[in-house]
Order: C-alpha cells, then sequence, then structure tokens
C-alpha cells in the first residue's frame, strides 16, 4: 500500500493487535470511522492520533478490507442510493470477482467487517456474490453449498412446499 | 431432527446476523425466494415468513402503496403480492422484447378470450362475431406453423350461437366447463370433452347477453343484458333464479366478489347489489362525465375502465374513489390482478396496452406501441405470464415472454432430477 | 477466525450499562477518545447481531408461522431492537428533562444563555449518540420505517423530537419572550449579544428538518421525492414550520406593535417629513440588517411587508399631504425619498402622482399668466416658457421618480393641460382661444428657420428643433399647427428665406415620425416643388435662343407650384408692362411645350423683383413686389400720374393700388400732392416720382411694407379653413368606422372617432354630432329601427 505523503493517514489496530495505516482518503469508504472521525473533532487534527481499535475485525480480514477500499477509493459514488434501485448481480467487477475468490468462512467475514465498518460498496459486493452462490440452485444444492443441514421433518417440508406451491393470480 | 450444537451449524447461519441473511436474500428474486429458500431450513424459512417484512418492502422497493381495503381483505397476503408484483415488473419491462404470435382461424370479431391451463399445458378459449367457439392449443402455436399434427385450433363449435358471442366465463369449480353471452339473447353452457365443444344448455334472457360471471357462493351465474336486466342463472337448473332492473340502459359491465354483484350500464351508473338481496342495491354511484365500459374486481379493489380514457379503483365495499389516472381518450378494459394493473386504452390514433403497479398511487410500467389492429378484449394468465388479445380483423394475437420455453424445461429437469435423488 | 463476540450471547443488562455510562460521557461533553467510541459502538453492534446469531433462537419454532401484524411479532431481532430503542429513548427523556429541571426558574439573558448553550451541548452530544448506535440506525430502524411503523424515528431525530416535546415545548414561551425582548432592546439601541438570537433560530430550524425527515423516510422513498418536485417544496416549508409558528409569527407581531408605537410618537412630536422619511429608510435598513445576521432570512420578505404597512402604507396619508409641499420647495431629494418609500407599498404612489399633475398643471399656469401680461404673444417667449415648466418636472420624474410611468403619465396629463389652454391662449380673440398654442408654435418654427442675424449652429437648431417636438405632442389642435406651419413654410420657401434646407428637411422628418406620412405630406410636396422650380428654371433659360433672351433682357427666376399642395394665394390681374409681360409669354410656351394639359395661372401677389434706380442721385436697388414693380416702371414714361391712371394702367382694382401707393409713399419714392391717411385716397390724387429720394442703404427693400400683417385676419382664415377641414376629417372617419363596424351604437361610434382622430386634434363632440347628422342626410349611414342609438352602415 503506498503511502502518499501530502495526505494524512488514519491508524487502525485490529482485534489481534495489529495496527495499519491507512490514508485517509481511502478508508472514507467506512461510514464508521467517518462518523467517528467527524464526531469526536478528529479531522481538523493534524496527526493521526492514537490507533482507532477495530475490535470486530482480526488482521487477516481488515488487510483484505484495506485493500480493497484502496482499490475502489476513486470511484464515483453512487447517485441514487435508494432501496428502489434494480439489484442486479452480473455487474460485478472482474476484479472484485477475484478478490472475493475465497473460502466461504473468509467471505462471511468480509461480509461481517463491511457490515461493521459501514464500507456499502464491498458489502453490495461480497453479499452479491454469495447471493450468486444461491441462485438457480435447489433447496438440496443450497445446503449442500453452505453445509446447512435440513432441519425440517418431511412433513414440514412437505407443507411448506404446498404452501409455497406458486400460485399465480 | 434438533441437532446438538453449534459445531455442525452452517458458518452462514452461525455467522451471519439476520439483517445481512435478508440483505443476500434482496439480491435473489422472489419467487425463488418463496419457492426454494424457503426449503432450506427454519432460520431461512422464518426469515421469509415474517408479512410485515414483506409489506415494508412492498412500499420501499416497489413504490407501491396499497389500498387500505386491499390490506383488510381476507385474502391479502403481503408475501404474495410483493412477488407478484416483482413478477409483473419483470414480465413488462419492456413490450418489444415478447414474442407476438397472430393466430388466425375466426372469420369475425373475436369479442372474447379466455386463458387457462390443464394438466401444465396452456390453452385458450374465444367466441367471435362469427358465432363460433374455438379452443387454441398454446403449445402447437408456439412451437410450429398451423399444420396438420400441429393444430392452433384443436376445437371448434361452428354454430354455437345465433348472435355475436360477447363474453366467455370459465367455471370456477368444473374446469371443462364455461358459460357464453352472445347477442342472440341466449346464455349457454359448455362442456369441452375429448372430441369436441358441446352445448350443454342454454337459456333466453330477453335481449342480447353481455356479460357473463360466475357466482362462487351460490352455485349461480350473474349477466347483464342489453334491455337493462341483470339475472341470475341457476347453474344445475340453468333457469333465472333472480335479477335486478336498476340500471336504465344496457348493462356493459360486470364483477363478482362473494356475493357482492357490481354492475355498470351505459346510463352511466355503477350499481353494487348483494345476490342475497336483489331488491335494492346496497350502493350506487353515478358519474355525470363518462360511463364505465369495464370492471375488474380483486381483493375488494373495483377496478374500472371509464369511456373518458381514465381508470379508476374503487373501494368495493364502500364505492368510494382511491385513485384515478388518465390512459388514453378512451379505456376499452382493464383487469385488476395482485401484481399490476392490465389495461387497453385507445389513444388518439390507436389502440395501446399498457402495465401499471397496483395499489392506489399507480404508476406505469409499460406501455406497447401502437397496435397493428384494432382490439376487442384481451386476457392474461400470470401463471403463463401469456397474454392473449381478440381483434377487430379476426384474428387473435398472443403474446409469449420470450426464453419462457426453455427455462420450464430446464426446471422441469433439475426437479426430476431431485426426485430421483 | 471467527469474531470474538459470536458464541457469547450478550447480557442485556450488562450492555445497557457499558451504553449509558458511555452516554453520560457523552452527553457531559467529556472527552471521548476512539478507543471508548469504538467500544460503545462495537456493544451496539454485538448486542443487535448476536440476537439472531447461535444455535437457539430460530432454529426450532415453537409454532407454526403466522404473520401478525404489528409489532408485537415472533422476531427476537424486533425485539430486542426495540427494547434498545425504548431504553434509549428513556435515557434522553431523562437527560432532557432533568436539563429542564435546571432552566425552570430562569427568565430572560439568562435564559437564553442557558438554553443556547445547553441546545448546542446536546446537539454535539446527541450527534455522537447517533453515531455510536449508527447500526441501529442502519437496519432495525430502517425496517421499521419501512414497515410503515411511523412513531420510530432514526436515532439523531428522536433526540430532536425529545428534545422538542420536553425542553422547547415547556419553555418556548419564556424563551421567545426573552428573544422578543432583546430584539426591541436592540431596537431602541442597546447592544445585544445576538449569538442567543441565532442559537435559538438555528434550533428552531432543526427541529423543523427533523420532523419533516422523519415523516419523509417513514413515506416515500428517495427516488419517489426525487422525481416529482412537489415533495422538496413541501420539504422546504416544513423544514421552517416550527420556527414559523413558533417564532416568527410572534416576532413580526412585535415589530408591528413597535414601529405602529414609534411612528406614531414621533409623527406627534416631531412632525418633521423629511426627518420621519430618513427615520424610516435607517429602520428599514436595519430591520434587513437584522434579518441577514441572526434570523433566517425567509424572515426577510415578511418582515418588510410588515415594517412597509406599518411605518409606510398606514402613513400614506402623511406622506400625500406633505407632497405637494415638497413640490413647492422644490425638495427633490426628499421627493425622491418619499417616492421610494412609498413605492414599497402597494398603491402607494396613486395620490402623489395625482398630486404631482395638480402641481404641475399649476405651475404651469401660473408661468404663462406671469408673461401673459408682457409680451404675451411672443412666440420664442411662449414656447421657452412651457419648455421651462416641462423641462424641470421631466428632470424631476426621470430622477426622483425613476422614470415611473405613472408619474410621466402624470407630467403628460398636466403638460396637455397648461399647453393648450392657459392665460395667454385666453387672450387671443374668442374663436381661436382653442389653437393660439398651435400657432405660436408654429410662429416659433418660423423664427427658428428663418434666415436671421442670429442664427443658432447646427447642433443648437437641432436641440432647440426636439425641444419644439416635445411640446408638439402635447398640442390638441395638431391639424392647426400644420395649417400654420404650411403657410409660414411656403412664405419662406417662395421667399427664400430658409435659414438651411437641411434644417427644413429635418424638421419635417421629425414631423414625419411623430404624425405619419399623411401629415407632413403637403410639406414634402411643395419641397418638391420647390426643386423641380429650381430645374425647370435652369432648362427654360438653356432654352431661350439668343435673341429671346436678350429682348427678355432681365433675370427670370420661376417657381411652380402644384395648386393642391400649397396654400391659397390672393390671384388678381396685372397688366404687365411689356418687359415683364414677354418673359411670362416665353416661359409660359415653354412650360406648354414641356407639358400638356396644365394650366399655369400667374400668382403676382407672391412674386417680386428688383429694380436699379438711374434716376436718383445714387444708384439704388429696389426689392419690390410685383404690383409696386408694375407701377414704378410706369413712372419711366411719365413721372406722374394720377390716381385714376395708374388704377387704369396696372389693372389692379382701386382698393389695392391706393394700398400700393401708400407703401411707396411709405417708403419715400413716391410722393403725392395731398395728405394720404389710411386707405383712402382719391382718384385724382396726383403721385409722382420723388427725385429727392435717399438712402444710407444701397439695397432697400420695399415689400416689407405693403401687406399688412394683419395677423388676426389670417389667423381667423387659417381658423376658418381648419374648421371646414375639420369637418371633413370627422365625416371621413365616422364613415370608415362605420364600413368596418358594419353597425355601432352612438356611444362607442363617439368614442371611437375621438380616439381615432386624437392625432390631430380634439374633436368637439357637438361637431362629431353635426357630421354623423350629415352623415345620416348623406344617407352613408343610418339610424337603427329597432334600437334608437345605434347606427348601420349603408352599404
Amino acid at each position: 500500500m503506498t503511502d502518499a505523503a501530502q495526505e494524512r493517514s488514519i491508524k487502525l489496530l485490529s482485534s489481534d493487535n495489529e495496527t495499519f495505516q491507512v490514508p485517509r482518503n481511502v478508508i472514507r469508504l467506512s461510514n464508521t470511522i467517518n462518523t467517528l472521525l467527524q464526531d469526536l473533532g478528529l479531522d481538523d487534527e493534524e496527526d493521526a492520533g492514537d490507533a482507532i481499535p477495530v475490535q470486530n475485525v482480526t488482521s487477516t480480514i481488515l488487510k483484505k478490507v484495506i485493500a480493497w477500499c484502496q482499490h475502489h477509493h476513486e470511484d464515483p459514488v453512487a447517485a441514487d442510493d435508494s432501496d428502489s434501485r434494480e439489484k442486479r448481480t452480473d455487474d460485478i467487477s472482474s476484479w472484485d470477482v477475484e478478490f472475493l475468490k475465497v473460502d466461504q468462512g473468509t467471505l462471511f467475514e468480509l461480509i461481517l467487517a463491511a457490515n461493521y465498518l459501514d464500507i456499502k460498496g464491498l458489502l453490495d459486493v461480497s453479499c452479491k456474490t454469495v447471493a450468486n452462490m444461491i441462485k438457480g440452485k435447489s433447496p438440496e444444492e443450497i445446503r449442500r453449498t453452505f453445509n446447512i443441514k435440513n432441519d425440517f421433518t418431511p412433513e414440514e417440508e412437505e407443507q411448506i412446499r404446498k404452501e409455497n406451491a406458486w400460485c399465480e393470480d | 431432527m434438533i441437532d446438538s450444537e453449534e459445531a455442525t451449524t452452517s458458518e452462514i447461519e452461525r455467522l451471519l446476523p439476520n439483517e445481512i441473511i435478508l440483505y443476500i436474500f434482496s439480491f435473489i428474486p422472489p419467487k425463488e425466494l418463496v419457492s426454494k429458500v424457503t426449503l432450506v431450513c427454519h432460520k431461512f424459512n422464518k426469515l421469509l415468513e415474517n408479512r410485515e417484512y414483506w409489506k415494508g418492502k412492498i412500499k420501499s422497493r416497489q413504490n407501491v402503496h396499497l389500498a387500505d381495503c386491499e390490506l383488510k381483505h381476507s385474502d391479502f397476503d403481503a408475501r404474495k403480492s410483493y412477488v407478484a408484483i416483482y413478477e409483473q415488473k419483470e414480465r413488462w419491462n419492456n413490450w418489444e422484447n415478447q414474442t407476438l404470435k397472430t393466430a388466425f382461424g375466426h372469420s369475425a370479431t373475436v369479442d372474447s378470450v379466455v386463458l387457462f391451463n390443464k394438466n401444465s399445458k396452456r390453452f385458450c378459449l374465444s367466441g367471435s362475431r362469427d358465432r363460433s367457439i374455438r379452443l387454441w392449443d398454446i403449445e402447437n402455436i408456439e412451437r410450429n406453423e398451423d399444420i396438420d399434427g400441429n393444430r392452433w385450433t384443436i376445437g371448434i363449435n361452428d354454430n354455437a350461437h345465433q348472435g355475436w358471442i360477447w363474453n366467455i366465463a370459465k367455471d370456477r369449480e368444473n374446469d371443462d366447463v364455461f358459460y357464453t353471452t352472445s347477442w342472440d339473447s341466449t346464455v349457454k353452457s359448455w362442456e369441452i370433452t375429448e372430441s369436441t365443444i358441446r352445448e350443454k344448455q342454454n337459456v333466453r334472457v330477453g335481449s342480447a347477453a353481455q356479460c357473463v360471471s360466475c357466482l362462487p357462493e351460490t352455485n349461480e351465474i350473474v349477466c347483464t343484458t342489453f334491455a337493462k336486466r341483470v339475472a341470475v342463472i341457476d347453474k344445475r337448473s340453468f333457469a333465472i333464479s333472480g335479477e335486478y332492473n336498476v340500471h336504465k340502459r344496457a348493462v356493459i359491465a360486470l364483477a363478482v366478489q362473494g356475493n357482492i354483484i357490481y354492475t355498470s350500464g351505459e346510463d352511466r351508473l355503477l350499481v353494487m347489489v348483494d345476490r342475497r338481496n336483489m331488491s335494492k342495491p346496497i350502493l350506487l354511484n353515478y358519474c355525470p362525465n363518462a360511463y364505465k365500459s369495464y370492471l375488474s374486481i380483486h381483493n375488494n379493489q373495483l377496478l374500472t375502465a371509464t369511456s373518458d380514457g381514465n381508470v379508476s379503483i374503487f373501494s368495493a365495499q364502500k364505492l368510494s374513489i382511491l385513485n384515478t389516472y388518465k390512459v388514453g381518450i378512451f379505456t376499452r378494459q382493464v383487469i385488476i390482478y395482485r401484481g399490476a394493473h392490465l389495461v387497453m386504452a385507445k389513444q388518439n390514433r390507436g389502440f395501446k396496452f399498457s402495465v401499471h403497479t397496483p395499489g392506489i398511487r399507480s404508476s406505469p410500467i409499460c406501455e406497447s406501441s401502437e397496435l397493428a389492429t384494432e382490439p376487442a378484449k384481451f386476457d392474461y394468465l400470470p401463471s403463463s405470464r401469456t397474454l392473449a388479445i381478440g381483434n377487430g380483423d379476426s384474428s387473435i394475437v398472443f403474446c409469449l415472454p420470450r426464453g419462457s420455453e426453455e427455462q420450464e424445461e430446464e426446471i422441469e429437469v433439475q426437479e426430476s432430477q431431485e426426485n430421483n435423488v | 477466525m471467527g469474531t470474538p463476540s459470536t458464541s457469547r450471547k450478550p447480557d442485556a443488562v450488562q450492555v445497557w450499562n457499558d451504553l449509558s455510562n458511555g452516554l453520560n460521557s457523552a452527553y457531559n461533553r467529556e472527552h471521548i477518545s476512539s478507543q471508548d467510541y469504538m467500544q460503545l459502538y462495537s456493544s451496539v453492534y454485538n448486542y443487535c447481531t448476536s440476537i439472531t446469531l447461535g444455535a437457539n433462537s430460530t432454529r426450532r419454532p415453537e409454532t407454526r408461522n403466522v404473520p401478525t401484524p404489528g409489532r408485537a411479532n415472533q422476531e427476537d431481532t424486533s425485539f430486542m431492537g426495540h427494547e434498545l430503542y425504548q431504553k434509549l429513548k428513556n435515557y434522553v427523556t431523562d437527560y432532557v428533562l432533568k436539563v429542564r429541571e435546571r432552566g425552570v426558574d430562569l427568565t430572560g439573558e439568562s435564559l437564553l444563555s442557558f438554553y443556547t448553550t445547553e441546545w448546542e451541548n446536546f446537539r454535539f452530544s446527541s450527534r455522537v449518540m447517533n453515531g455510536i448506535f449508527a447500526y441501529l440506525n442502519r437496519h432495525w430502524i430502517k425496517r421499521e420505517l419501512d414497515e410503515g411503523h411511523e412513531d420510530i424515528y432514526m436515532i439523531y431525530t428522536l433526540a430532536l423530537m425529545i428534545w422538542k416535546e420536553h425542553m422547547f415545548g415547556g419553555m418556548k414561551d419564556k424563551v421567545i419572550d426573552a428573544v422578543l425582548e432583546l430584539i426591541k432592546k436592540e431596537r431602541n439601541g442597546d447592544i445585544i449579544r445576538t449569538a442567543y438570537i441565532s442559537g435559538v433560530v438555528e434550533c428552531l430550524v432543526e427541529l423543523g428538518i427533523d420532523e419533516y425527515d422523519a415523516a419523509e423516510s417513514a413515506g416515500a422513498t428517495a427516488a419517489s421525492a426525487a422525481q416529482n418536485g412537489a415533495p422538496r417544496r413541501n420539504a422546504d416549508r416544513a423544514k421552517l414550520s416550527v420556527y414559523k409558528t413558533e417564532f416568527e409569527k410572534r416576532f413580526l407581531e412585535a415589530t408591528h406593535d413597535f414601529y405602529k408605537l414609534e411612528s406614531a410618537n414621533f409623527l406627534q412630536e416631531e412632525g418633521n417629513i423629511t426627518e420621519y422619511m430618513l427615520k424610516v429608510e435607517k429602520r428599514l435598513q436595519e430591520e434587513d440588517n437584522r434579518c441577514q445576521l441572526y434570523l433566517n432570512s425567509a424572515t426577510s420578505a415578511p418582515l418588510a411587508a410588515c415594517c412597509e404597512e406599518v411605518l409606510i402604507a398606514s402613513r400614506l396619508e402623511v406622506f400625500q399631504n406633505e407632497f405637494g409641499g415638497l413640490l413647492e420647495k422644490n425638495r427633490d431629494e426628499d421627493l425622491a425619498r418619499m417616492f421610494k418609500l412609498c413605492d414599497r407599498v402597494a398603491n402607494g404612489l396613486d395620490q402623489l402622482r395625482i398630486g404631482l399633475e395638480k402641481h404641475i398643471t399649476k405651475e404651469g399656469h401660473e408661468a404663462l399668466a406671469r408673461i401673459a401680461d408682457g409680451n404675451a404673444m411672443d412666440p420664442r417667449v411662449y414656447v421657452n416658457t412651457l419648455l421651462e415648466v416641462h423641462q424641470r418636472y421631466l428632470k424631476l420624474v426621470q430622477q426622483a421618480f425613476g422614470n415611473d410611468p405613472g408619474f410621466m403619465q402624470a407630467l403628460d396629463k398636466a403638460a396637455t393641460s397648461f399647453m393648450n389652454k392657459n392665460e395667454v391662449t385666453k387672450k387671443a380673440p374668442a374663436s381661436q382661444q382653442n389653437s393660439k398654442s398651435a400657432e405660436l408654435l408654429a410662429r416659433y418654427c418660423d423664427q427658428l428657420l428663418k434666415k436671421s442675424s442670429k442664427m443658432p449652429d447646427e447642433n443648437e437648431l437641432e436641440e432647440l428643433l426636439n425641444k419644439i417636438m416635445i411640446i408638439f405632442k402635447y398640442i390638441d389642435d395638431k391639424d392647426v399647427f400644420s395649417k400654420h406651419y404650411t403657410k409660414f413654410f411656403s412664405k419662406r420657401l417662395i421667399n427664400e428665406m430658409s435659414a438651411s434646407d437641411e434644417a427644413e428637411a429635418n424638421f419635417i422628418q421629425k414631423l414625419k415620425s411623430s404624425c405619419g406620412y399623411e401629415y407632413t405630406s403637403r410639406l414634402s410636396k411643395m419641397v418638391n416643388d420647390t426643386q423641380v422650380s429650381k430645374d425647370l428654371a435652369s432648362e427654360f433659360k438653356e432654352s431661350l435662343s439668343g435673341d429671346k433672351k436678350s429682348k427678355m433682357g432681365l433675370e427670370f427666376n420661376i417657381l411652380v407650384l402644384s395648386s393642391g399642395s400649397w396654400p391659397q394665394f390672393p390671384t388678381a390681374t396685372l397688366n404687365l408692362p411689356n418687359r415683364l409681360s414677354s418673359s411670362i409669354e416665353y416661359f409660359a410656351e415653354f412650360y406648354n411645350a414641356k407639358f400638356n394639359g396644365r394650366r399655369l395661372t400667374w400668382v403676382y401677389s407672391q412674386s417680386r423683383g428688383e429694380l436699379t434706380t438711374h434716376c436718383f442721385s445714387k444708384k439704388y436697388v429696389f426689392t419690390s413686389t410685383t404690383a409696386q414693380m408694375a407701377m414704378l416702371l410706369l413712372f419711366n414714361e411719365q413721372d406722374s400720374y394720377t390716381v385714376g391712371q395708374l388704377i387704369e394702367a396696372t389693372a389692379l382694382d382701386s382698393k389695392s393700388v391706393p394700398q400700393i401707393v401708400a407703401s411707396l409713399i411709405k417708403n419715400d419714392v413716391l410722393k403725392s400732392d395731398k395728405e394720404i391717411t389710411g386707405e383712402e385716397v382719391s382718384p385724382d390724387t396726383v403721385i409722382s416720382l420723388n427725385q429727392e429720394y435717399s438712402n444710407k442703404k444701397v439695397r432697400v427693400d420695399l415689400s416689407k411694407m405693403t401687406i399688412k400683417q394683419d395677423t388676426n385676419r389670417e389667423n381667423e382664415v387659417v381658423q376658418k379653413n381648419v374648421e371646414e377641414d375639420r369637418k371633413n376629417v370627422i365625416s371621413a372617419c365616422i364613415v370608415r368606422i362605420m364600413k368596418t363596424r358594419k353597425e355601432l351604437k352612438h356611444q362607442a361610434l363617439m368614442t371611437e372617432v375621438i380616439q381615432q382622430l386624437s392625432n390631430r386634434f380634439k374633436p368637439k363632440i357637438d361637431m362629431i354630432k353635426r357630421s354623423i347628422g350629415s352623415m345620416i342626410e348623406k344617407e352613408y349611414i343610418a339610424r337603427s329601427k329597432d334600437q334608437n342609438d345605434l347606427y348601420v352602415y349603408i352599404s
């Protein structure tokens, strides 16, 4: 990660006590960190100050998160942030696809980190990835993909199937 | 089976909080969620069961504001509505993105079309001014030309009536039975058999019969006529078992919800009558500007097509207007579904078919280009996503969603595979 | 790998303890380190997420899921989120109530100090709290809003709602009182801490915004709000609703009362309008500044309106009364100020305009009355007086009244009034009074355009002519002006007295621009005739063959006038001496050869010539009329004649001869044996050449004496012509109107006629009526049989 000399940098401390220096304009992708800096008036100060503890995220994951932010920090901000925008899953950039080729555990950790740090772009792209792992599969396939135990009795399963059988009207 | 501990809980269930799981689900088409994801495990099922959640999404994701009267209807289900709205938006996202097939056969205006499925096959019944009824096989129409071995018309009754056949309604219980009205002043019941369309019974109603509908709760059907009479006919005896004569001119539109009959006439009256007490209408609505040319009802919402080019949605219980929007200079027909309003209206130069979101703040989803030929009536079947338009030039146009065939096949294959496991 | 808090099910009590300690720090404005902050944030996060994780929560449902409406549903999340939200709400409410306790007894400035400080603190702390509980905002609260639960708000909004309800609600009267008190102090000249007021104002505005936000997020989505502009406008209005209801309304009332009292006192004690206006101006500026500085800009318009209402509109009478006085005293600066002030209120200027009109009219009349005694009939003096008054008030309207059209109109009306009928015109004989102004103006033009000893240079002349046009605009009887001007113009042309051809053409152009082509067509033709004549004359001269020329033996110039364009001249017979008559003959031959079918009539009355005398001691050159010349040439034959012989010889009538003789005698050229008094000369009086004639000058103009400037008679003639012409014009106009309209009511016809002719003259009602009558007689129009006052066109 390059160290832009002129930019301020913020220190983050992972849950396992590793420190990371992040340029201010990269970490701005995290709303949580942003709000903290603004609310506590730390944005006006010259030096980076103490490290901000990110206690829910390990160093491995934090490193990846920072890498993602670094790659995306110049992305244009989406104008319409509203819910009613169409939600596509086929628009993940190839860089992100590669970035997210990780084991499920890591993928979920990334989701949690993005959720914790409120990084919308990362949250979206990682959730879409999981969604793509669900789409088009039968229930059994979905279970297999995620190692989910089938906790339905056959009767329960049948009942749900009947109730939800697609009847259009 | 109840497992003991977290060692066997999947990561996805163990790590991700519900809100995140729901966020992931928001990227998956709702139909899939309901038909597949609910079957994965209890947790997922429970998340997707919550009707409040779906209700919230109808407003926030789909920007649809449902009427109170619909929300209070016993048949209302927020999840079903959400899925229906989503599906309709998908279906109608682009008029050009369809397969249009024109079926010829009739020799005069096709005034009535009814789509239905039987045994997973798709059919259409049509009635025309050429006095005949035809039964169409839609798969044949999709597949190939109208040649031997692939006939499009698989059933026909050439002399079904002595006059124009105005309306067809299928019986709600018996799949093979349907009813027709005609300007020869009769209402007839029919049966579809292996080889024919056979007339069962008929009754004279005094003047040109216009619309017909089933009264589900009393084993009767109701029909409206040109000479102001609305007649209720017993299904078994096929005799007139009740009537009212409130209208002052031809009664041209009809809708039924439970025991309540709604009719509208050229006299600009909209009349609401309870079958069990036909002597006195419950409510009347008079509109001086226009008459209602078509009525359609669903979950307490009465959708009306008006002769001045509007679509108005009424509360079915109070007959109060909930919303009105303009669609042209004359609205020929509207049908209301859980997921959308379908409209056929005349513009300045030709006719256009349009689709609007449901609720009381409808917004347009799709509008067709000007139709090549003047339409008479249309019908839409959500389960097959097929639209059939009966036209003045005796043709029927079938609008089929593109690529629908392949999808259907895929799913069938998967299901059969699963069953093997 | 694995998040630390996954398996630990949080102890709700513990969590809340931690959080409330953190909140205490926040609300006490204690320093919160980023560690503390993240700790708190994580608490919230873990608490919210851990509910739904783990083995036991949703594994085995107790009952089949029945969708239940409302909030009490099976979801643990929802329940926990709700509990946290409620605890938070209670915490903030407690805090706010405690704050209120501390301030319950305060009033005035100490209250404001307290309130603004506490508000700032509260805002800041609530922001921090909002950040700490961000996770709740993001998921649970958002979902509640989606599902339509309208009494759940985003955390920061919740805080503001609580403040509004418990703190502001309880204290608002006292707070607003204190604010208004401060403002009053400032108005009375004290210095105040404006930060108190701006603090309260900002608080009010923010309380309004968040009320709106809450409604917004519960209802339509951002997308729909972006689609139609309406919600956005509602947003602006809603934002300020608290500000407007709680503060602005009372503020405007207080302002109203304050200034009502102040202006009443002022006017009672001092009463000086200049001082008052200065004070009003100052106050208006002050209030505007006040608004910019520490109130919300939305108030500036209603505030200005309120002040204007109280300080100006309700005092309009005072202004109106003083206006006349200011005009009298020519207090231009004050007038300008009054204009600006009264312009701000509706209908403020109406009475002032009327006042101005009255004043100018009076001034105009007085100015003319002053000169009426003296040389009233001197056109230059007259016109200059008119101009003076006009210019003075034109400047006033332009400078002090900002060229306001209403004031311009007042000036125009006044000008029209005093320029047409005034003390000077009254001195004219009755029949000419209406047109006197027009006549004097025409005379002035003549003065300017005639050759004279003191000629203004080109630019000066242009300026003067423009000024004349200004006056011309106001003259009612423009057709009279036209007649007079034509008369003077023809004299100038014939006698070659124009100072500058360019200036003449220029002025005609100005008249044309003002009145149209028709008005100046005759003048143009006259100029044309002059041009053509020049060409003809040179052509004629060239065409003369040698001997004719010598036979003529004199310089001969001709002016051919087309009879329709020029004024009528008296024609008289005259016996020309041979030397003169041959020229006439030759020219007549030439002309008739050139133009077929035209008839030449010789107008000797306007002709003149030059004689060189060899009979006196000195050689003189006399300029004389043709008649005079004819007579004098007779004396080449004889030394003396009787009047009777003169009559015979010249073939002039018995009236003219004595006139001419008398004029020549006056000039000392001739003498008679009897006294000549007046015009009576007996035929046997002997007239002879005065051999002793002498004159200092060599060139003498005899013609000036002949034609008695009987202006009065002339004017009467013009007037009569004008009357005749007007009748014709009116009749033509009536017919034209009726032809277009086919039928018209009497009153409408009158109005239409007056309006169409307004550019030429003001027709008298009687005249119009008579013309209508004559048109009916001549069967151009008829009275309708059914309606008495309806006329119908007969085609």
